[in-house]
This record gives C-alpha cells, structure tokens and sequence, in this order.
C-alpha cells in the first residue's frame, strides 16, 4: 500500500462516483484479471483505510474502504476512477463489487481527494483487497481481513444478512418472505420526525434509524400480518397508511419521510382544533379498537421535544388490549460499538469518508440534540407519556445493538404462539453450536448464540452479556412420567463419567475479553444500588465498549484444578492464572471445574423450577445454591483470594438427559475484590474425542461487574481438543524449555547483552484473529554482530515468538496493539532460546533525533505494562500487521 | 526377620531390645491364634476446611504448615458424618458389610464409604504389616509415662520398596512408604499403640498424607484374650489444605458363630441376614406400586450412622393398579439408613433412607424402592411452587435422601415419606 504526507484540505469526490455495486458471476473473470494484473501495473498514489463492520438499524454489518490520494494526480478533464473490491468470505469464493466514476476537472491543486465505498456482510470472516484504478491504468491497491460478530441480544435475531453473505447496501431491497403463514397481525406506527429538535426536514441519519429500524421489525417478526401507519405529530398529519405492509414497500416509505418538510404547516392543520397529543390517541384508540385482535402495537419514533402542554386525553384501554411499545430513539452523547463515521448516504455512497478511516462503519451516530440527555424541563415526550398511561414499555434506543435489545423484548412480549412456527423466526431463544470439530489454534471463536437471559437481568445494558433468564422461556406443561430427581441423577452420572476421563485431554480455550467502561465514567456505588439497577428494565445503558483483546491458552484439568499454559507451550504453567496473565479480568472454572463442582463431591441441594421449551425442546429446569461455607469458589482479593457462595441453574433436555446450560452467579462479593458480582453461563454440547463424548461448554460467558460501574465480558470457546499423546507429555515447572514449542532444543546461544537484533515479522497478524498465545515466526533482518564486529547469528536466522497482547482500543478510530516476544531463534538447525529486549533507544521513540540519540523535551514516551518489559509494543490503526514488519531489540539477559 | 537398633538403651530399667523381642513374640502369637472373628467399626468423619487464602499448594508446604499454625490456616469444621459397619479379618483381608448382613462383600467399601476417605487396614492388616512383612528396623526412641503407665517407645521406617501398605489413586492402588511409632507396655509385653504416618502421596490419591494413631487393648474372643484395637483417630490431609478426622471404634467383637458364616460376593444371596432362611416369597408387589410410610423409631443425627437399621410402618394400605390390597395400612416396613451428615453451617442434617422389605401378614417381602416425586411434581405445578431436593449418592440410587433442618435434628418418629416400587435387579442407572 503506498502511502503519502497528508496535507491539510481533503475534497471528497465520491457524489461523482456511482454505488458500489456486486458484480455479475459472468464478469468476475474479468475483475479476477484485474487484481491479478495489478502487480505489474504502475502506481497510483493513494492510501486505501479499510471501514471495519459494524451493525446498522437493520442489523447488518456495513463495511467498506476509504480511498485518500492527491487530487494533483488528475488535474485536467476527463479523469476516471474505479474501484473494484473482492471479498472473499473464509471457505467460500470470492465475490466482487465494483463503483466507478469521472471526476470532475480537477484545476492544479495539492488537496487530497477521498472516495469510499459500502457493502454489507454477514457474520462471519472475509479477506477483503480494494484495488483502485484511474483511467491511466495506475492502481493502488491494498488488502486486510475483517470479522462482522454479532453480540449479546443481536444474536437472539434473525440474521438480516445470511452468514458469509455479502450484499449491497441497499434497505428497501425486498426479501423473500420467510413465511406465508400469517399467525396474527401488529401495528407499527412509525413517527417520521428528525432527531434533531427544530430540523426543517429529515436528516440522512433520520432516514436511515428509522427506515432500517423498520425493515428489522419486519425482519424479526415474520409471521405477522403488519399494519404501517406513518405519521407526523408537529404536523398533525397521517402520511402512510398501508395494511400487509412487507419490506417490499419499504421504497414508499423511505420515499414518504423523506420528502416530508417538517417545515411547512399546512394552514387548515392549524385551524384544526386538537393537539398533537389528540391526534396521536386517536391513532391509537383507532388501533385497539379494530374488530381484528393485535399482537402488539408498537410505536417507532424519536424522542419528542416538542412543548405540548395539552393534557392527554383520556384512553379507554380495551381489557384485552395487545401489549404496547414504544422505540424510542434517543441521541447519545457518547459513542458505542459500531456507532463513527459518516453519514449514510445514498446507496454506497460515503461522503466525506475521512471520519472513518481505519474506523467501524456503521449506523450513523445519531444527530446529537440540542437538548441535553434527558430533555429540557418541562417538556416531556407526548407519545412516552400516552404510552405510559397505557401501561405500554418505552424501549430507548440509541444504537443498533440496542435496537436489537428491544426487538427482543418485543419478541419476548408479542409472545411464542403469534410468531411463524418453522420460519427463521425464533419466539424463543434457539441453541446453534459453532461448527463441530476441532479448529486451527489460529482460527476466531465463532459466535454461536448466547443463552436466554434472566428476567432478572433483562437490562439494556451495553455489552453482549445478558444473563440467563430462563424466566424468558416458556412454561410448558411437563413431560409425563419423566421424573426430575431421575432426570438429574443421570445427568450427574454422565458428569462423574465425563470427570474420570477429562483428565486425560487437553483443548485450546480462547478467551475473548472486552471491557466496558461507563459513559459517565467511573464512581464507587453500593453493589446493593448497582445490581438493583441492572435489573430495571428501563435502566439506561450507560456503559461502552472500551477495549477487547484475546488469549489462546492449553487447559487441561489437574486433580483439584484447572491449569494452563500459551497454546502449544511444552508445559502447564504452575502458578495461578492471574499471575501470569496480570492484566484484566479472567476466571477459571468453565473447561470443567464448575461442572464437576457441582456434582462431583456433595451436591448442593437442586430445587426443581419447571419445564422450559427453547426451540421445541423440552427441558427441565433446575437450580440450587451453594453457601459460602460449603463452596470452593474462590475469587482473587488483592493478592488474596476469598471464598464466596453461589448459586446456579441448569437446563437439561428431558428426553436425552443432556446438559444444555449451567449459569453460575455469585454472591454479592467482598469490597476488595473491586468486584460486586461475577456470572457465568456455560453452554453445553457433546464434543467428540477418541470415539466418546464429552461434555465441554460449546461456549462460555462470564461478566465480571465492577463496582466502579465496569463491566468485563469474556467469551470463552473450546477447540482443538485431544487425548494426550506419547510425545505430548503433561509437565508443569519453568525448567529448561518453558515457553517453548514441543522438540525445542535447552542448548544455548552466548550473545552477550546489548547486541542489537533486527527481526522481520513473518507471521502476519491480524486483530481480529490473532490473540496472545499465538505463536510467531520471524528472520533476522540484520546479522547479529558481537563487540569485535564478528556475524554470531546471520541474516535470515530464523525466529520463533509468541504474542503476549492483541488488544483493541476502540477509540474513533480504534487502535489495534500487539504486544510479542522472541523466544527462540534457529542455529544450525537447532532451536535454542532467545532473550530479547525492545530497542527503546535512540530512533525508536517519538522525539529522539534519528542517529544522535539526543533526548528531546516533550518527546513522547510509553512505559510498558508491567510485566511488558521484555515485549515489543505496537500499535496500528488498520489492526494488521504484514510478515516483513520489522521490529529491532537488544539481546537480554535469559 | 527383624534388626533392631538401639541408641538410647542405657539406663533403661527394662532392656529394650529384649522387650521388643517379646512384644513381636507375643504380637505373632496373637496373629497366629486369634480366630476367625468380627466386630462392629463404628467411623464418625469430621470434615475441616481451609480459609481461601489456603491455595492448593504443593504438599510439602501443607505439611510444613501443619506444624506451624497460624490463623490463615485456621480450619472451619464443615461437616460430620457417621458410618457403621461390620468388619471381619479373613485371609483375604478385612472385608466388611453392613451391620447385621449375613454377607461380607469384597469392595463393599468403595461402593458405601460415601464421599470421605477411610482406611481399611485398621483393624488387623496394620499389625501384620509392622510386625510381619514390612518393618525391618526399629530404633527405640525412649520411655514415657502415659496415664500412670511406664511405656516404651519405638519407631520404624518402611521405604517404599519394601511396603505393602496401599493406598487408593483413582482407581488404582498404589504401594506408599510409611513411618511411625509403637508404645508397648515393658511389663506385660503388650502392644499399647501404634502411631504411624504414610509418606508423601502422589497426586492422584487427592491427599498429602495419611496419619493413624491406633490404640490397642485385650479383647475376649470367643475362651481366649486378643490383642485388638480399640480406638483410632486417622487424619488425612490433602493438597487443599482440607483435612477429615476420622474417629473408628470397635465394639462387639465376637467369634463366627455357625448361623453366621462369611461369604463373598460371586454367588447372589440375598439382601438380609433373616432373608437367607426366609421361606419363598409368596406375594407378588410390582414395580410401579405408590407407597407411604412413617417412621416408628426416630433417627438422632447425634448417634444414627449409615449402616444402621430403620423401622417404620404404612400409613395407607398399599394397592395396586386395581385398588387391590396388597399390604393393610400399619404393614412394618424396614429399611438401612444410607447416610448420615451433619452440617454446622448452614445448620441441617441430611438423611439418607433405604427401604428393605415389608412384613406382610407374617411375611418379610424384599422390596427395592425409590422416592415417588411424582405428587410433589404434581403438587408444583399446581401452585408454581418449587420443589427441593436432594440428590442421592452414586449407588444410593434405590434411596431417598432427606434435609432436616439444624445440626444436631432428630427425625422424628411419625416422619413420612413417599415411595415407589422399583425392579429389585441392577441399578437403574449405573
């Protein structure tokens, strides 16, 4: 990728370009040809900054590219560009897209131009290339990886873009209907009204929250006959009435709202006696009222902040009224996942792209208000306040993931029987388990769907954690004749099985861990104050994802516990977890302990709760409690640990006697944990090994709650489990050849501190896949040279390493660090261990004046982390890191 | 063949080397003759854990942490519980059964020792294990008064290729070398107590160390006086830092008498010692048959061990499928208790019931039964209550298990339980 000094004007040319658009399979021969001639071709100076996915209203991951170049490159008339794009989603062929346009003529200049392009994913991994072409044939052309992930309640939903898809972008784009069957029938009542407070007209952003905000509802309700009723309250006005509204007719609606002028007042509205307000309840009496029964009524809207003092009128609520909701979009003030850039424009369009570079592209942040958060005094939101009077929810939304939140609370309400039965439509949570088999210790956890949450935990809160609810899943009436104490008992006999033979296997657990911070920053509160206000359906989420990072670990179970080492080290390390991953919240437990905890020694005692249904598996629920005086939980305290009783739940299927779900909440915690409460959710599945089944977690959540307000989320999967083998030896001890991959060498090296190393990376590493364990590979870029100038390690030695950090901040733009270390290098065909410290002198930091090593004033510095100090720190806005990076150390100390 | 080194014999009124000769002596002697017999081992195991801040760690700071005690690793007392046993010394070993049982069982251990550790060589395989195969040194280490008796002191080291003292590691047994003392009496040569701790255990034991202190005393068998043991504390302490004392008594040692012969496993007999002369059953009770009973002998959680005998009686007539009498209301019903803990904190008692047979008109009637949940389930789903359980052990599967609240709770007599016939073959899930 070439790249070029920035200067201070940028233009953006990209209203010249037509959409990104897919290219037909009969051409992608072609557009194959031309990446293929790329290489030969001469260069067109740009810089090529990939958008990372992230979710819009419509619950799908936008993505694309900005492109930065001089305009001096085009001065004259006639000039075109275009831009071809290959995505190629993981186990699937590429597929190509393609814009092109002329530019304007471009007088003599050194501003730089911009374009950008959109597309949509689903969930999954997808290399993308971009290759720029002008009408010189020069190219530009840059490459790098992305991984759309649905989080926490978006992962209840109904995918908008199947996984491994990629689309257009494109809302009014109809989809075949899910399902003929029409089971029932919702009103939804969109106000067509702009975020923004006194806007003559509906902005983009408007447009596009409230548009794709539809097409989800209509997404995730199938089976439903729906009534759209569109409307205007400053204006007094029905703009669209449609019965059987599908998301075929989304292209009238988009049309409607966005050529409304909010504006223009009709004079006869004025003459009109009644309020906003009395137009509203008659739209909603007018609703109840229908001979034929609702599902549900549901209100879409933005927060109003009009000062319509009019009393509301009195409704009368039908006895059998459908349960009421209100979407109400809110502005934020702070920003969330996915929530950067630009505005959306028209179908692949991106103007004014330079807000996202290297960034997430998603929803357009929602137009900040001229009010604060909670509205001016006095003035309250009329539809909020006739909702309420009807005992209707208001569900605030500020982002997509919360959009996804209250869809599902819809869901929940509108209840299982109204929605399609055998549509994708899921009334209930459903179970899928990520692809069976064992993965590469390099591959990205896949995302299978998280549990149903709790009713106790039905909170809005930011993040994908929300904790198991079996109180969302549908009493059912029981299973004759299948007895629960029976029905545990052979589960707690498979677990004492699974417990004689787990010993015996080790798998790669792979940790993903995101950190969320609170909006407001943060301050000590009661725990007793914060969980009661988790649990409030209308808390507002007050949290944002801060940074996330990854770990690849072996596990294996020792007698009393849980041990680990880096993936692929020879030996399980023989200190605790958090002694030698300090930084950042990490638990133990899900490989095996918690199960076997639970049914291994005593049982607690269980307390039958009922049957469940999820997906039309019957279940039976179970849950019990474990006092502190008879629990072996124990949680770090300072440098301390505690013990602290729990209580848990499980799920078993009736008929199989299969585990499905074990959560794990603990007590309200001691005050030097820093912690109020930690919960795990444990999803089981069968996995096989050597012909027999075990019971592993197919995956694990577990949120640590902090009791200055943040939260941390880890996801912890399983794979690439195995027996051990005669040459995979169970050890533990930091003995010769700790660290090191089976086979290594303990011969030794005698480089004397200080040499200087010069080490080209040759494993790439990419942020959204790498995760510190993973080994590494590079060559000695330089030969090492001893005091008295003589080669003691050639140019090309090769070395081997492992990442010790990938984390990602996910500021505007995000930040991508690694953080890796070199622990062997090759010699003469022998691995022998390597001690490397980073070049922290003259050249290597920000400020030293190249080649003096004069320390400037001012110059910027960082410390390493602790126990960092032998790592190599570094930071990328694009999160990708290509074999030949170079990096240069000292030789250390071993 | 034993040596006998001793470094510390002057000034000792009795020769030491002359009063081990004659404590072995007598000790063989004793082995030689004592005759086939049995006693009731009563085991009543207290269960301690450490605080938190007790990591698991390696066993040898555990075991140096023994010896310096400090509030961090203070124990908690978590939990007691109680078994019962008939304890017989065969060629074979010591085999065991429940009390009252016409039939030792070979591994009758590993299925009913419940979830805490216990020794098996208590009661006579230790002897000959320091006075015939094991020991081959003794270092006398000196007198000692003990209670207004003059006691001399030996000790003995068994290295590990030399022992024959096992020890479970998962389902193996594994060989451990093993130390300790004895204190025998120099004026009457008898065998007064024997101390003895294991070695270090491997991991898989799930223990550090096993450490018994055993005393002896003279007990009539059948026309003669044997030297048996009377008490033993046991501690077992493992890498946790958690530790069960073991408490076992002996009492009612006796002779095999004609009517109570000892067999084995390998040939099917029946489930209770009057059962083997019982006459066929006649009446039929098919699985499936709901029964009720109330106990008539309460349960003290203070002297009640697994092991023990329970007596109640039905409190309906039971029927079957066609309201048919099988058995009158007031039918007895006998059963064994399975399991007795106690636990301090949260106070309660957990009691573990298994019915055995019903005496119909004259007629003691085997019976295999489990809980019947199904009214309680039933029950619950009428009023969306909940219902609480306890599960039973693996291989109290044809048991109820039953929580009573405070530690030291009685069941009390008229207590009632419901029940259902089960097939009397295998285990339903194992």
């Amino acid at each position: 990728m070439s790249t070029f000094s920035r200067l201070g004007v940028m233009v953006g040319v990209a209203a010249a370009l037509p959409a990104q658009s897919l290219v037909s399979p009969e051409l992608a021969g072609d557009r194959q040809r031309a990446f293929d001639a790329a290489a030969g071709a001469s260069q067109l100076r740009c810089r090529i900054d990939p958008v990372r996915p992230a979710l819009d209203y419509a619950l799908r991951f936008r993505t694309g590219y900005s492109i930065e170049f001089p305009m001096s490159q085009f001065e004259g008339a006639g000039h075109s560009l275009t831009t071809f794009v290959r995505v190629t989603p993981e186990g699937q062929k590429p597929l190509f897209l393609e814009n092109s346009g002329t530019l304007q003529e471009v007088p003599v200049t050194k501003i730089d131009g911009q374009v950008g392009g959109t597309f949509v994913v689903g969930e999954g991994n997808y290399d993308v290339e971009v290759l720029a072409q002008d009408d010189a044939h020069r190219v530009c052309h840059s490459q790098w990886r992305i991984q759309a992930k649905r989080l926490g309640n978006e992962r209840e939903l109904i995918p908008a873009t199947p996984a491994g898809a990629v689309e257009e972008l494109s809302v009014s784009r109809p989809r075949p209907p899910v399902s003929e069957a029409r089971n029932g029938r919702i009103t939804v009542m969109l106000h067509a009204a702009s975020m923004l407070p006194r806007s003559s007209k509906l902005q983009d952003s408007d447009v596009s929250a409230l548009s794709g905000s539809l097409f989800t509802l209509l997404q995730q309700l199938p089976g439903l006959a729906v009534r759209l009723v569109v409307f205007n309250l400053a204006q007094r006005k029905l703009l669209f009435r449609q019965d059987d509204f599908t998301q075929a007719d989304m292209g009238k609606v988009i049309r409607a709202i966005s050529e409304l002028q909010l504006a223009l007042v009709d004079y006869r509205t004025l003459q009109q006696a009644g309020s906003p307000a009395d137009l509203l309840t008659g739209l909603i009496e007018t609703e109840l009222r229908d001979a034929k029964p609702l599902e549900a009524l549901i209100v879409l809207g933005p927060r109003l902040f009009t000062r319509d003092n009019t009393a509301i009128p009195a409704v009368d609520k039908p006895v059998s009224a459908p349960p009421l909701f209100y979407l109400q979009f809110q502005p934020q003030s702070a920003l969330y996942r996915g929530v950067s850039g630009p505005p959306a424009g028209g179908r692949g369009s991106c103007l004014s792209c330079g807000a996202a570079r290297g960034g997430i592209m998603g929803e357009p942040r929602l137009s900040d208000p001229q009010y604060p958060m909670g509205g001016p005094l006095g003035i309250t939101d009329t539809i909020e306040k006739l909702l309420t009077r009807l005992k209707g929810k208001t569900l605030p939304v500020r982002t997509p993931h919360e959009l996804a939140d209250g869809v599902r609370r819809i869901q929940t309400g509108v209840g299982g029987n109204a929605l399609a039965e055998g549509t994708a439509a899921e009334p209930v949570p459903k179970f899928t388990t990520p692809p069976e088999g064992p993965e590469s210790a390099t591959s990205a956890p896949q995302s299978p769907r998280r549990p149903a949450a709790t009713s106790a935990d039905q909170s809005p809160v930011a993040g994908p954690l929300h904790l198991p609810d079996t109180d969302k899943l549908p009493r059912v009436e029981a299973v004759p004749d299948v007895d629960p104490v029976d029905l545990l008992m052979r589960l707690r006999d498979q677990v004492l099985e699974h417990a004689v033979r787990i010993p015996n296997h080790t798998c790669v657990e792979t940790i993903e861990r995101q950190r969320f911070e609170p909006v407001v920053g943060r301050s000590p509160k009661s725990c007793d104050n914060l969980l009661a206000a988790r649990k409030k359906p209308t808390y507002p989420p007050r949290l944002r994802l801060d940074t996330s990072d990854r770990l690849r670990l072996d596990v294996a179970m020792a007698p009393d516990k849980e041990i680990y080492s880096w993936a692929g080290a020879s030996r399980f390390e023989e200190v605790e977890l958090d002694e030698w991953i300090p930084q950042g919240a990490i638990g133990t437990g899900p490989f095996a302990s918690f199960l076997l905890a639970t049914f291994e020694s005593r049982t607690p005692r269980f307390v039958y709760e009922g049957d469940r249904a999820i997906d039309g598996r019957a279940l039976m629920e179970y849950s019990f409690n474990v006092p502190k005086a008879q629990s072996q939980y124990r949680v770090k305290a300072g440098k301390e640990w505690v013990i602290t009783g729990y209580t848990g739940n499980l799920l078993v299927d009736t008929k199989t006697g299969e585990l499905i779900r074990l959560a794990i909440r603990t007590e309200e915690l001691p005050s030097e944990t820093s912690s109020c409460e930690t919960d795990s959710s444990l999803e089981y599945g069968s996995v096989q090994l050597d012909g027999s089944d075990y019971l592993l977690p197919k995956i694990t959540h577990q949120r640590f709650i902090g009791r200055d307000g943040a939260e941390d989320e880890n996801i912890v999967t399983f794979s690439a489990c195995r027996a051990y083998q005669a040459e995979s030896t169970l050890t533990f001890g930091s003995g010769p050849g700790a660290g090191l991959a089976v086979g290594a060498r303990p011969d030794s090296l005698d480089l004397s501190p200080g040499l200087s190393v010069t080490v080209d990376l040759g494993t790439p590493i990419d942020a959204d896949r790498s995760a510190a364990g993973d080994q590494i590979d590079g060559r000695i870029a330089k030969p090492i040279v001893g005091a008295r100038r003589e080669i003691l390690v050639p140019e090309g030695a090769l070395v081997h390493g492992r990442l010790m950090r990938v984390e990602t901040r996910h500021s505007t733009p995000p930040e991508f660090t690694v953080a890796l270390r070199w622990e062997a290098i090759e010699v003469d065909g022998a691995r022998v261990p390597l001690a490397l410290r980073p070049e922290r002198g003259a050249g290597s930091l920000a400020g030293i004046i190249p080649g003096r090593g004069l320390r400037q004033r001012g110059m910027t510095i960082e410390l390493p982390r602790p126990g960092e100090g032998s790592y190599g720190v570094y930071h990328s806005r694009a999160g990708h890191w290509e074999p030949g990076f170079r990096t240069e150390w000292t030789t250390a100390k071993p | 063949m034993l040596a006998f080194a001793f470094p510390l014999a002057a000034g000792e009124p009795y020769d030491p080397q002359v009063v081990l000769g004659r404590v072995v002596a007598k000790v063989l002697e004793n082995n030689r003759r004592v005759p086939n017999y049995t006693c009731v081992e009563t085991l009543t195991r207290r269960y301690f854990k450490p605080p938190a801040t007790s990591l698991p760690r390696s066993c040898g700071v555990i075991l140096e942490s023994r010896g310096h005690t400090t509030p961090g690793l203070a124990l908690t007392h978590v939990l007691t519980d109680r078994m019962r046993l008939d304890v017989a010394m065969t060629q074979r070993g010591e085999v065991f059964s429940w009390v009252g049982a016409s039939r030792f069982e070979e591994g009758f251990i590993d299925r009913n020792a419940g979830l805490g550790p216990m020794s098996t060589g208590l009661f006579g395989s230790l002897l000959v294990l320091i006075f015939e195969t094991d020991v081959k040194e003794f270092e006398f280490l000196g007198s000692q008064v003990v209670n207004g008796r003059s006691l001399m002191e030996y000790a003995f080291h068994v290295p590990w290729a030399d022992s024959h003292y096992k020890v479970k590691a998962g389902k193996d047994w594994v060989y451990t070398a093993y130390s300790g003392k004895i204190r025998v009496d120099p004026e009457t040569a008898d065998l007064v107590g024997i101390s003895e701790n294991s070695a270090e255990l491997p991991a898989a034991t799930g223990e550090c160390v096993s450490i018994v202190d055993l005393e002896f005393n003279l007990a009539k068998i059948g026309d003669g006086q044997f030297l048996m043991p009377k008490h033993a504390l046991q501690h077992f302490v493992a890498p946790t830092g958690a530790e069960v004392e073991s408490t076992t008594g002996f009492a009612g040692c006796r002779e095999y008498r004609g009517e109570s012969t000892v067999s084995f496993g390998d040939t099917p007999a029946p489930t209770d010692d009057r059962a083997a002369g019982a006459p066929v059953n006649p009446i039929a009770l098919p699985p499936g048959t709901h029964f009720s009973f109330e106990l008539t002998v309460p349960i003290s959680a203070d002297t009640a061990a697994a092991g023990d005998r329970f007596h109640g009686r039905l409190i309906e007539p039971m029927r079957d499928a066609r309201q048919k009498v099988l058995a009158p209301k007031g039918t007895a019903v006998e059963g064994r208790v399975l399991r007795v803990e106690s636990f301090p904190n949260p106070p309660a008692v957990l009691v573990g019931l298994h019915p055995e047979a019903l005496e119909i008109r004259g007629t003691r009637v085997p019976v295999a039964a489990v809980p019947d949940w199904r009214q309680k389930t039933a029950s619950r789903k009428r009023d969306r209550g909940r219902m609480a359980f306890d599960l039973p052990q693996p291989g109290e599967e044809r048991s109820g298990t039953f929580r009573f609240p405070g530690e030291h709770a009685v069941v009390p007599r008229g207590f009632e339980s419901d029940w259902t016939l089960v097939e009397p073959a295998s285990h339903r899930h194992r």
